[in-house]
């Protein structure tokens, strides 16, 4: 039993130093001065996330009842949409960076894309690494 | 599932999710530094600094994406 508490508590520990790293990349960067190394900063948070979604992903399948830590086929296809979501608003804001387009224009979709990418971190931040769902 | 099993499940996941942390702090600390030069000497990401970060997020959303037990592996 002790050795289970103590494997616990640094499965605990680990998914803390995700969390951290995560929060990291998203609130402590330095702040960006152009429309593309804001895009770019956007894209380097969502990348760091998307490793944290793979490592998710590359647990075992849940067995019933589930013995954690373990991959929920509900909560990866979520993961996955969101995914399919934020990389086609980040995509879009790279575009309209790095062309040079319609100020207008380009703001949105810059903030659509940190939109995005803040509901994607998020989501991985979250991932269920306990009996909870 | 006994103690014994539960530790067992354990020790078969443990190294890839402390590998995924290790990796991902490294990956942090290069990216801040990348966004802090930039910031730093007020400038925007070069076309080689963008093409390095989309192959790496084409290169993860091929495993995220990938079907069960076909190369997702690695992370």
């Amino acid at each position: 039993m002790h050795n289970r508490l103590s494997i616990r508590a640094a499965i605990a520990g680990f998914a803390l130093g995700i969390a951290a790293g995560l929060a990291g990349c998203a609130s402590a960067s330095p702040p960006p001065i152009t429309p593309q190394s804001t895009v770019y900063a956007a894209k380097a948070a969502y990348a760091t996330a998307l490793k944290g979604a793979v490592a998710y992903r590359n647990l075992p399948a849940c067995a019933q009842p589930p013995v954690m830590p373990c991959r929920d086929e509900v909560t990866l296809e979520k993961v996955r949409k969101a995914d399919v979501a934020a990389a086609a608003t980040l995509d879009a804001a790279e575009l309209a960076a790095r062309s040079g387009g319609s100020t207008g224009v380009r703001d949105d979709l810059i903030t659509a894309a940190r939109s995005a990418v803040a509901a994607f971190t998020e989501l991985i931040r979250h991932l269920p690494t306990k009996e909870q769902r | 599932m006994n103690a014994i099993a539960y530790v067992v499940h354990l020790l078969d996941v443990l190294p890839q999710l402390i590998a995924a942390g290790v990796e991902i702090s490294a990956f942090v600390r290069e990216q801040r530094e990348k966004v802090q030069r930039m910031a730093d000497e007020r400038r925007d990401p070069t076309a080689q600094e963008w093409d390095e970060l989309n192959a790496e997020i084409a290169r993860l959303r091929g495993q995220l994406h990938a079907p069960d037990g076909s190369g997702g592996e690695g992370g």
